[in-house]
């Protein structure tokens, strides 16, 4: 008789179901209407105090394994030939391994150094620290946030050129959206001709340069570079190459495809442009700190 | 059949799987696809616990990935809740006693969570087109989750061996009987 007390008192589980139908729909709504500001936005930056240490501790426990995998992925090795470096000192291999992640860092810093000077543009450097969590949203965690100046709305490079936008910022971490993401939009030019369009991500990561009319020549490995348009991104700051150009003769526009000047998945340290924030990253045009040109001391690597 | 199951084992378990989620699996990430092995979790507590349970952890898992992921709050939190829902009163079914079976119906769910998950995405998203997602993301997302969730095998075979599931006495279900009062 009491378990059957016990049953009766507890919700069936169509009202829990319910109930949890009508509360996820509640939270979506007020997440997509309301602002960066908002409690549930504010509720994620909060959240970000606990996820940030585990995403970090997930980043240096898999490291070695994503080194070994770079490794091999930048030698043309014959199987046989990396079997007899295996079978002669596994050890000696682990070792250097190392020294060069050392040393590949080292580079990695004195390039971010170089373009913090070539553009003139205030920039906090930040270590990725964890990667997004799942399928529909490209995003990287960096180990700074509010309390090193970091604000919703920055735009982010790496070494090799623009890699995104700051999505929302806690204390000590943020999420940078990447411009290979499906909702990123950037408003670009093809450096030799002038001609603007806006560059935009995709479900599979590939970035679509749209709106450039026919008229135009694209000529495959022109560089793509921010026009600085629209007042969130500063001018002159390089993304990628053209790698294919496409179009029919009813279309308006071409469909180029560009490739970026590197993989989203290779970034471990970024620039986050600070500047102030009437300067970059509002959004106003009015008020973007821009530049005029290519900066001509940019070190040569961020435009292989 | 209603098992009796430690609440404190589910919990425990929830938060392993978050850590997993959150921390490990954004590193082993295949291309642009990253597993849910959370998905596969709300699954395979869905068919250990009551419905209502298995409704209600599912939701409260699916809400706490959606925090740390940084995704509109209540995506996952309603697909695990509604996949978590239908794959209870699934699980009791005689058709699936055997351990392949209830593996056939883990992961034809799992694809049910991703398609809800995309269907939610590409409403709340206008620019974001189903169909590119469905082969983009669900397709691999879902072969991915197939083979993780071998590893929670485990957990659902733990309701045919015993009536008690995670830490205390198990008891058989002919025991459980003699232990109900006389109707």
């Amino acid at each position: 008789m009491a378990l059957s007390d016990r049953q009766a008192r507890r919700p069936s589980a169509t009202l829990v179901l319910i109930a949890c139908c009508l509360l996820s729909i509640v939270s979506m709504t007020v997440w997509v209407n309301e602002g960066n500001n908002g409690y549930l936005h504010k509720a994620r930056d909060m959240a970000s105090l606990v996820t940030a240490p585990l995403q970090e501790a997930g980043n240096a426990l898999t490291s070695p394994l994503r080194a070994v995998s770079r490794w091999f992925g930048s030698n043309d090795l014959t199987a046989e030939e990396i079997q007899a470096i295996v079978d002669e000192n596994v050890r000696l291999r682990s070792d250097n391994i190392r020294l060069q992640e050392v040393e590949q860092e080292a580079k990695r810093l004195r390039f971010l150094v170089d373009i913090q000077d070539a553009y003139g543009l205030d920039m906090v450097g930040a270590r990725v620290i964890g990667r997004s969590a799942d399928s529909w949203n490209q995003t990287i965690t960096i180990n700074k946030g509010t309390n090193a100046g970091v604000r919703v709305g920055m735009p982010v490079m790496s070494i090799n050129g623009l890699i995104g936008q700051i999505e929302s910022a806690g204390p000590t971490s943020s999420e940078i959206r990447l411009i290979t993401d499906q909702r990123s939009g950037v408003a670009v030019f093809l450096q030799a001709t002038r001609a603007e369009g806006i560059l935009e991500g995709s479900a599979d990561g590939t970035l679509y340069l749209r709106y450039i009319a026919m008229d135009y020549e694209v000529v495959l490995g022109a560089t793509v570079v921010t026009s600085g348009a629209g007042g969130v991104y500063p001018k002159g700051i390089p993304i990628g190459t053209v790698q294919k150009v496409d179009y029919l003769s009813s279309d308006i526009y071409q469909t180029i495809v560009i490739q970026p000047l590197g993989q989203p998945t290779s970034y471990e340290e970024v620039l986050v442009i600070t500047g102030s924030e009437s300067e970059v990253g509002t959004g106003s045009a009015g008020n973007t700190k821009q530049l005029d040109s290519q900066p001509e001391n940019l070190p040569e690597s961020s435009l292989q | 059949m209603t098992q009796r199951t430690n609440p404190l084992i589910t919990a425990v378990l929830m938060v392993l799987v978050f850590i997993l989620q959150v921390a490990l699996l954004p590193n082993l990430a295949i291309g642009e696809v990253v597993a849910e092995i959370s998905l596969c979790f709300a699954i395979a507590n869905a068919m250990r616990v009551s419905q209502g349970t298995a409704t209600a952890c599912g939701f409260i898992l699916g809400l706490s990935i959606d925090l740390a992921v940084g995704s509109p709050l209540g995506i996952r939190a309603m697909s695990y809740c509604l996949v978590a829902y239908a794959v209870s009163p699934i699980a009791s079914m005689t058709i699936l006693e055997g351990l392949v079976a209830r593996y056939l119906a883990m992961i034809g769910m799992i694809f049910v969570g991703e398609l809800i998950i995309a269907l939610l995405v590409s409403i709340i998203s206008v620019d974001i087109n189903l169909g590119f997602s469905i082969i983009t993301r669900v397709i691999p997302g879902w072969l991915f989750d197939s083979v993780l969730c071998l590893l929670f095998l485990p957990l659902v075979r733990l309701k045919e061996t015993t009536g008690m599931i995670g830490f205390g006495k198990a008891k058989s279900t002919k025991s459980l009987k003699e232990s109900l009062p006389p109707l």
